[in-house]
């Protein structure tokens, strides 16, 4: 069992993530193709990568071509193409198995905790409205997530907004705020000032390599847990901050980090007792890996409401949580044409 | 696919030689043996080999009932069930043969061998040869390693502790035995916690003067994460351990205190799943992992799929008369049959035959740790050991 080629077509966008997307497909020797969402902007750079190290090569081998892939990760795009190219192969790896990539990845039926998080910083208290509108009109979720401001009279405003939204149909609820890469000092007051009314579970923030003894201190000076690693672009870029105890809650983004790293970053978050929440990812194909993360916390959901964005998902709602279906593989359904089919109507 | 019930048979089994370490320096050729078969609604059967699994009766209701191919979600069920009284004792023995078990089914379910479930390119793993040696002559020491080196393997783990004269002589052989293989082989020295953190730096130490150690094993006791990191630090060899422990939780402390060079890893560590967490942590901090020996090195399945595996432990004592198999070793390497699973079956009948008819033998395992350990070094007392010793008794 091999994998044949690589191809890409189409592009599409999802609330919040950024710029388009488009559908990878590594194709095998039985028939069969493993897809995935891949940003546009390294489309190429992912079908040259697959071509280099992934022809000739089982998909089921997805630990193994993860490390195979490692040379070129690094930079964040490189680490898109390659987080693309794993999800694709355990995409094919599960529908060869003929089941979801949660079984096949030795989970249970998801039923995830999930959290609502609004993307991007919004314009106004009615944008905010709208938005629980949305979501609470799905399910009932136990957590919100908020992008901060910078002004914390307005924030806190928009954090009771959410909770008390949100705890119309389920009490308590777990109150999170994304403060964004420009954190140290002021952020740290900020969030400081907003904790004085509102109760926060945790504070995701945006970190780069150098930024874990900042970030101790940020560990040391609110009460909330501060959450980081949605920016790794490698599991072993987690190191510095367990190391540092420079978190209390880890981020895996599998659009960064892939099934594979992030699978390996979560055992070792478990090993530090450290939870773990999974990014926001198109088609909710994180939701596959909650079962088998052993300090799963929850998994964020930017607009279950979405429509029309071109892909979707085996995640149902359920009283808060995310359920997957049965689909083989990631469970991805493209209503767009084969990328097989967009090239030859180009030719 | 529903689990539907379990058996498991105990067993006694007589090695092919005797095995030691310097706690039980005279050694044992008798060991315990079980297997656990967890049963299927479609006939098929997951096993698990080792000892330990009386504690499954306890447990076996968190998974009865359920699909065996969702084991990780398995494992984390039957592992926050036990949490109050700790993963430790029956209860790990239990979980991990449980776990070992379902990993089998899953792979066989999907008729693949687990290497491949696991996500391995391939099922060949680096092998090292481990002789559990205190109890060999100089010239059995030679010839169990001089046979390991004609397959290939290229390192040598001694047993030492209690006479670092003979220690060093020994490990001399070993060298040799192992020189056919590589002009440089791979030499580790194993003291099973028997010497304090500081007894540890002054034997390495002098061993170094003569020898190149690629890690010194258990130079403290498992959970001592300040003398381990005071010998890593005061010694040039890496230092290994952790084969005792039983789980990453166990782990933890040692990895996060910078303690452990290189993580002995194993069946033990709460099965297949637990295993693979402790090697993904130490692959996160930049640390190798080496597999422990078991029975037909069914271990090897996740060492070939562990991106930091640097060599698995072969003892070869002739552990394996109710197994069958297809596993064997060449070019320094373990390499793995495409067999469903875990490639193993068992021998029904030799089974039946080893329960009916106990084999005789000395020793019993496991066995006590030796006087002095920890404070002082009680001498080799004359017939202790088949070799040459420089120790005086009064």
């Amino acid at each position: 069992m091999k994998i044949t080629g690589a191809a890409a077509a189409g592009s599409m966008a999802f609330p919040g993530q950024a710029g388009l997307w488009c559908r990878l497909e590594l194709t095998c020797d039985e028939g069969l193709a493993g897809e995935s969402l891949c940003p546009v902007r390294v489309r190429d750079q992912a079908l040259t990568l697959a071509n280099d190290r992934l022809v000739d090569r089982d998909p089921r081998a997805a630990s193994a071509l993860w490390d195979r892939l490692a040379g070129n990760a690094g930079d964040d795009s490189a680490a898109a193409a390659r987080a693309s190219l794993d999800l694709a192969c355990w995409d094919l790896a599960a529908k060869l198995r003929g089941e979801p990539l949660w079984k096949t990845l030795g989970g249970s039926r998801p039923r995830a905790m999930l959290h609502a998080a609004m993307p991007g910083v919004p314009e106004s208290d009615d944008a905010v409205r709208r938005w629980l509108g949305n979501v609470a009109e799905v399910t009932a979720f136990r957590a919100g997530c908020l992008a901060l401001s910078g002004m914390p009279a307005t924030d806190a405003r928009r954090l009771a907004l959410i909770r008390d939204t949100l705890e119309k149909q389920v009490k308590p609820v777990d109150l999170a705020v994304d403060a964004g890469r420009s954190w140290p000092d002021e952020r740290v007051r900020q969030l400081r000032e907003i904790e004085r009314s509102i109760d926060l579970s945790w504070v995701k923030v945006a970190v780069g390599p150098g930024d874990e003894l900042a970030c101790r201190r940020l560990v040391d000076s609110i009460r909330a847990a501060v959450c980081v690693g949605g920016e790794l672009t490698s599991e072993r870029g987690l190191m510095p901050w367990l190391h540092q105890r420079a978190a209390n809650v880890i981020e895996l983004d599998i659009h960064r980090l892939g099934i594979t790293g992030a699978l390996r970053a979560a055992d070792a978050a478990f090993g530090f007792e450290l939870p773990v929440v999974l990014a926001p990812a198109p088609g909710h194909v994180q939701v596959h890996l909650a079962p088998v993360l052993p300090s799963f916390m929850s998994a964020g959901i930017v607009d279950p409401a979405a429509e029309n964005t071109g892909v979707f998902g085996d995640l149902r709602f359920v009283c808060g949580r995310g359920v997957m279906g049965d689909r083989p593989g990631a469970g991805l359904v493209f209503d767009r044409i084969s990328p097989a089919a967009a090239k030859e109507r180009s030719a | 696919m529903r689990i539907t019930g379990y058996r498991y048979e105990t067993y006694r089994m007589k090695l092919d030689r005797p095995i030691a370490d310097c706690n039980l320096p005279e050694g044992l050729d008798l060991l315990p043996g079980s297997v656990l078969f967890i049963e299927t609604d479609e006939g098929v059967e997951g096993i698990s080999l080792g000892f330990g699994v009386e504690g499954v009766s306890a447990l076996f209701h968190l998974i009865e009932g359920e699909d065996p191919r969702e084991v990780v979600s398995l494992w984390a069920k039957v592992n926050d069930y036990i949490h109050k009284l700790g993963n430790e004792g029956a209860a790990n023995g239990a979980l991990s043969a449980m776990d070992i078990a379902l990993w089998d089914l899953k792979a066989k379910l999907a008729e693949e061998p687990l290497w491949r479930t696991l996500g391995a390119a391939d099922g060949r793993v680096k092998a090292y040869a481990s002789g559990l040696d205190y109890c060999l002559s100089d010239e059995e020491l030679f010839a169990f390693y001089r046979r390991m080196a004609e397959r290939g393997i290229d390192g040598g783990k001694l047993k030492v502790g209690l006479d670092i004269e003979a220690d060093m002589r020994r490990l001399g052989i070993m060298r040799e035995a192992l020189s056919i293989a590589s002009d440089r082989p791979q030499l580790m020295i194993d003291s099973n916690e028997y010497w304090s953190p500081k007894q540890a730096v002054r034997f390495i130490r002098r061993i170094e003067e003569k020898f190149d150690l690629a890690w010194a094993e258990e130079p403290a006791r498992r959970w001592d994460y300040a003398g381990l990191r005071l010998v890593s630090e005061q010694v040039g060899a890496a230092v290994a351990t952790g084969e005792n422990l039983n789980s990453v939780a166990d782990f933890y402390p040692l990895i996060a205190n910078q303690a452990v060079d290189v993580l002995n890893v194993a069946a033990g560590h709460s099965g297949i799943t637990g295993c693979r967490q402790i090697a993904h942590l130490a692959h996160v901090y930049g640390l190798p992992v080496s597999m422990m020996n078991c029975q037909a090195e069914f271990m090897a399945h996740l060492a070939a799929a562990l991106p930091n595996h640097v060599g698995m432990e072969v003892v070869d004592p002739g552990r394996e008369q109710c197994l069958r198999f297809e596993s064997y070793i060449e070019d320094g390497h373990i390499v793995l049959s495409d067999k469903p699973g875990l490639g193993i079956e068992i021998d029904e009948k030799a089974l039946a035959d080893l329960q009916a008819n106990p084999p005789t033998g000395r020793g019993q395992f496991p066995f006590a740790r030796r006087e002095g350990a920890g404070r002082y070094v009680l001498p080799l007392r004359p017939g202790e050991v088949p070799w040459e010793t420089s120790s005086r008794e009064p």
